[in-house]
C-alpha cells in the first residue's frame, strides 16, 4: 500500500496537484488551527467532509491548543503557508522539501497531525527510526485517535524493516568497474637503468668536455702564443693553419660528445624519475604515472593520472 | 650559487679553443725555404719570420753603378783612394746601440771583402752618401752593403743587402769580374747546379777554335770550378784542360749554370780569360817600353757549401 500522508479529516482539504489520478492523497492539517483561520462553523464542516477514495483518513479532531485563539496571526499565517508548501511539495515526491516545511508548520503550531504528516516524510526519506518517533509522538499527543490501529501497524511494519537492516551484513561498497590489479613494483628496473643510463652520460659529457675542452683549449693557447707570444716555438704559418684546424675539429668534437652525452644523461633522467615516481605512486597506491617518450629528436616525459 | 654554477660549467668543458688564425699577422709566423714554411700572402720571409711586404726594409747602391768603368784615381796605382758612393732605400737608420725593430738598422760596406765603414745615421729614403776607400787598382771591384738588425742579425732578405761590381780601368786594359755568386755565397749540400753571372770589358767574346790564331782582347772564358787556378794555368797535372765550361758569346755572360759537386767546404770559383786557341790571354799596356808587363785576366771568388 502506498503510503501517501494522510489528508486531514477536517476541510479545507489542501488536494495535492500533480499526483495521477485515483492515487490522491491528503495531508493532515490541524482542525484547531483550522478553526483558527477559517472560523468555527467551516471547521465543523470541514470536519464532516468524507475521506477522499480509500486512503487511510483521521476522523478525530485535533485538539486546538489552549492558546491557539490568542495565537499570533502571523504565525498562524506562516503554519498554513508552511503547511501548503509542504503539500505541494510531497506531491511533487519532494520528501526532504516536506519534511522541512512540516517541521517548521510544526515549529509554528504544535499539532499531533503535523507530526503524523512528518513521519509520513521520514518514512518517504528511509529513516524508519524517525518515522517511528514521529508517529509515536502523534499517537501520545492525538486525544482519541481513530485510525490508532493503522498508525500502530505502520510503526510496527517500520521497526521490521529496522530490525531487517540491524541483522543485514555490513553492505560492501559496490565499485565502479573491475577492481584494478595490484599495483606491482616495477621500479626498481627504471631506478637502476635511469642511474646507470645518467652515469654513463654524465661520464660521456664530463670526459668528452674536459678531454676535448682541454686538448682544444691547447690549441688555441699554442696558436696564441704564435701569434701573440712571440712564437717560442718557431710554427710557421702553415702550422699555425694546422694548429687551428685540430683545435676546431676537437672544439666540433667536444661539442658533439657533451650533447651526446648530455642527451643520454636526460634519457637517464628521465628514466630515474620514472622509477622513482611509480616507487612512489605504489608506495602511495595511486593512478598517475609518469612516461617517458623517446623520439627521433626528442625525449620527454608524460604525466597521465586520474582526477 | 652562480660561481657554483660557473665552476660547473668549466668543468664541463674544460675549456674551448677561442683563437682564430689571423693571416695579417706580422712578424709573427716563422718560415723558411721549405714547401711548408711559406708566408700568408702579402708577407714575405725575413730573419726566419712573415713580414708584410711593404714593411720590409731595402738598401740599394745608387753609386758607382752596375759595371761602371771608373777611371783611376788621382792617387797613385795600387796606393788607397776615396770614393763616395750614394745609398738609398726603406730601412730606418738608427743607433747600433737601439732597440732591436723590425725594420730598423743599420748598414754595413764591405769592399772588395775587406769591412769598411758602418752607416747608422741618416735617410735612405732620401739618397746617403758614403765615402768609402779601396785600391786604386784596375780591374774590377766589389762594394756589398748589408742591413743588419740592431741586435747584430743582418736582414737576410733579398732585398738586404746590395752589391755592385764595378770596374776600375786605365782605359785600354780589358777587364774581367764575377757578378755573380758573390764572395761567400752559401750553397746546401744537395745542390747540384750554381748560377754564374759576368762581366768583361774591351775584350771581344768568340767560339773557341783549337787551331785559330790568338787576336788581341778577343777569346772566350774558361770556368773552373773548385780548382787551384795557379795550379791551372801551370797546368799542373793536367787542371789547364779540367774547366767545366765556356763563355763564347755575350749572352751566355748573364745566367750560365754550371754543375757543382763535392763535400760541405769552401771552394773557389774561377773565371780566366782565354784566347780562342785555349791558351791563356795576356795583355800588356805597354807594349812599347822595354818592361814585359804581360798581364793574366783571372777572377775567382769564394763560395761556401753547407
Amino acid at each position: 500500500m502506498p503510503t501517501v500522508p494522510r489528508s486531514p479529516d477536517v476541510t479545507p482539504t489542501p488536494r495535492m496537484t500533480g499526483r495521477p489520478a485515483g492515487s490522491p492523497f491528503r495531508v493532515r492539517v490541524p482542525a484547531a488551527l483550522l478553526a483558527v483561520l477559517l472560523g468555527v462553523s467551516d471547521l465543523a464542516r470541514a470536519a464532516e467532509d468524507p475521506p477522499a477514495g480509500d486512503l487511510p483518513t483521521v476522523n478525530d479532531e485535533p485538539e486546538a491548543p489552549p492558546d491557539a485563539a490568542s495565537m499570533d496571526a502571523d504565525d498562524r499565517q506562516r503554519a498554513m503557508d508552511a503547511f501548503h508548501r509542504a503539500s505541494d511539495s510531497y506531491n511533487r515526491a519532494d520528501y526532504q522539501a516536506a519534511l522541512s516545511d512540516f517541521l517548521e508548520a510544526a515549529t509554528l503550531y504544535a499539532s499531533p497531525d503535523f507530526q503524523y504528516n512528518i513521519g509520513l516524510c521520514y518514512e518517504k526519506l528511509n529513516k524508519p527510526e524517525e518515522a517511528i518517533a514521529a508517529f509515536q509522538t502523534y499517537l501520545k499527543t492525538k486525544r482519541d485517535v481513530p485510525d490508532r490501529a493503522n498508525v500502530e501497524d505502520r510503526i510496527a511494519r517500520l521497526r521490521e524493516e529496522l530490525e531487517r537492516r540491524a541483522n543485514e551484513p555490513a553492505a560492501k561498497p559496490i565499485p565502479d568497474g573491475p577492481p584494478p590489479p595490484a599495483p606491482r613494483d616495477r621500479s626498481k628496473p627504471l631506478v637502476i637503468a635511469g642511474a646507470a643510463i645518467t652515469a654513463v652520460g654524465a661520464a660521456v659529457a664530463l670526459g668528452g668536455g674536459i678531454g676535448l675542452g682541454l686538448a682544444a683549449k691547447r690549441r688555441s693557447d699554442d696558436l696564441d702564443a704564435v701569434q701573440s707570444g712571440g712564437n717560442p716555438d718557431d710554427l710557421t704559418f702553415g702550422d699555425a693553419g694546422e694548429l687551428e684546424d685540430e683545435g676546431k675539429r676537437l672544439e666540433l668534437g667536444q661539442i658533439v660528445t657533451v650533447a651526446v652525452g648530455g642527451a643520454i644523461a636526460l634519457a637517464g633522467v628521465a628514466l630515474l624519475a620514472v622509477g622513482l615516481s611509480r616507487r612512489k605512486q605504489a608506495k602511495a597506491g595511486r593512478a598517475a604515472a609518469l612516461t617517458p617518450n623517446f623520439g627521433r629528436s626528442a625525449v620527454g616525459l608524460s604525466f597521465s593520472g586520474r582526477f | 650559487m652562480m660561481r657554483r654554477l660557473a665552476a660547473v660549467l668549466v668543468a664541463l668543458t674544460g675549456g674551448c679553443f677561442t683563437t682564430d688564425l689571423d693571416p695579417t699577422q706580422v712578424g709573427a709566423f716563422a718560415c723558411s725555404e721549405d714547401p711548408g714554411g711559406a708566408c700568408p700572402d702579402g708577407q714575405s720571409c725575413v730573419n726566419a719570420r712573415c713580414e708584410a711586404d711593404g714593411e720590409i726594409p731595402t738598401v740599394q747602391i745608387g753609386f758607382p753603378e752596375d759595371e761602371q768603368d771608373l777611371p783611376l784615381g788621382d792617387t797613385a796605382v795600387g796606393d788607397r783612394r776615396t770614393l763616395e758612393i750614394t745609398l738609398s732605400g726603406t730601412l730606418a737608420l738608427t743607433p747600433r746601440d737601439g732597440d732591436d725593430v723590425f725594420g730598423e738598422g743599420h748598414l754595413e760596406v764591405t769592399v772588395d771583402d775587406e769591412p769598411s765603414i758602418t752607416v747608422d745615421s741618416g735617410s735612405l729614403s732620401s739618397i746617403v752618401t758614403v765615402p768609402v776607400t779601396l785600391d786604386n787598382t784596375v780591374g774590377a771591384h766589389r762594394i756589398s752593403v748589408r742591413s743588419v738588425r740592431n741586435d747584430g742579425t743582418p736582414y737576410d732578405h733579398e732585398g738586404g743587402v746590395a752589391t755592385r761590381l764595378f770596374f776600375i780601368s786605365d782605359g785600354q786594359t780589358p777587364l774581367l769580374g764575377i757578378k755573380s755568386p758573390w764572395p761567400g755565397t752559401e750553397f746546401p749540400l744537395e745542390a747540384t747546379s750554381i748560377e754564374v753571372e759576368a762581366a768583361v770589358l774591351r775584350f771581344t767574346l768568340i767560339p773557341a777554335d783549337p787551331g785559330g790564331m790568338p787576336q788581341p782582347k778577343t777569346g772566350h772564358i774558361h770556368i773552373y770550378y773548385d780548382k787551384d787556378i795557379e795550379d791551372c794555368i801551370a797546368d799542373v797535372e793536367g787542371c789547364d784542360k779540367q774547366y767545366l765550361t765556356t763563355i763564347v758569346q755575350p749572352d751566355q755572360l748573364g745566367k750560365l749554370t754550371i754543375p757543382v759537386a763535392g763535400s760541405a767546404g769552401e771552394f773557389p770559383l774561377s773565371l780566366v780569360l782565354r784566347n780562342v786557341d785555349h791558351s791563356l790571354f795576356e795583355f800588356d799596356p805597354n807594349p812599347d817600353d822595354d818592361i814585359e808587363e804581360a798581364q793574366t785576366f783571372i777572377d775567382e771568388v769564394a763560395l761556401v757549401r753547407r
